[in-house]
């Protein structure tokens, strides 16, 4: 049981940690700016959430309050990359093909 | 707190590629061509941030850490919110 608890906690804790990493890699390499939102909007909210799920196995005393910050992370990263990009498509006078203002 | 030294090694890795991967996104607010590419490199910033508190709760062995990492979040997303709309429409209120 201690065993099983301490390898799933570290895979979660792995998992969140790439997804970061590969949303940083997204923010850095990719060549627009909705598709820089698109990376960041992904995995920035599945990495802690895999942050989070980790830290709850290995600690269960702490999944309460993990459970009230994951649950905040999962309704207002969508909410923020939305408004983020209703920002880029109002701000600028074409993206990427689309005509401004569509 | 953790037992195992493979375990707490895991865990310290992962801070330090977290703390790491902070001046790189930053590349993106100094030298993102339009406001909002620094937007989403300050969003990515925060998301950072709220990964290591929760980390650093595990280290720290308290479990008051993670209100910070809610606040944190809370703050952040009233931040974007607000920079969003100025970047939009050209006023917050």
């Amino acid at each position: 049981m201690e065993t099983l608890q301490l390898i799933f906690g570290s895979t979660f804790i792995l998992f969140g940690v790439i997804f970061s990493v590969l949303g940083v890699v997204g923010i850095i390499r990719l060549p627009d700016t909705l598709c820089r939102l698109h990376a960041t909007g992904k995995t920035g909210t599945l990495g802690v959430l895999g942050l989070c799920v980790g830290v709850a196995i290995l600690e269960p005393q702490f999944a309460g309050k993990l459970l009230a910050l994951a649950i905040f992370i999962i309704f207002s990263a969508p909410v923020a990359s939305h408004a983020i990009g209703a920002a880029i498509l109002r701000s600028s006078d074409e993206v990427s093909g689309i005509p401004a203002g569509d | 707190m953790i037992e195992s030294s493979v375990v707490s090694f895991i865990i310290n890795a992962s801070l330090v590629i977290l703390v790491l991967m902070i001046p790189v996104s930053f590349y993106r607010v100094w030298k993102g061509p339009k406001a909002a590419d620094r937007l989403v490199g300050v969003d990515m910033i925060t998301t950072l941030l709220v990964g290591i508190v929760i980390l650093l709760s595990l280290t720290e062995g308290t479990n008051t850490t993670i209100d910070m990492g809610i606040v944190l979040a809370a703050l952040a997303f009233a931040a974007t919110l607000s920079i969003a709309r100025y970047i939009s429409e050209g006023r917050v209120f």
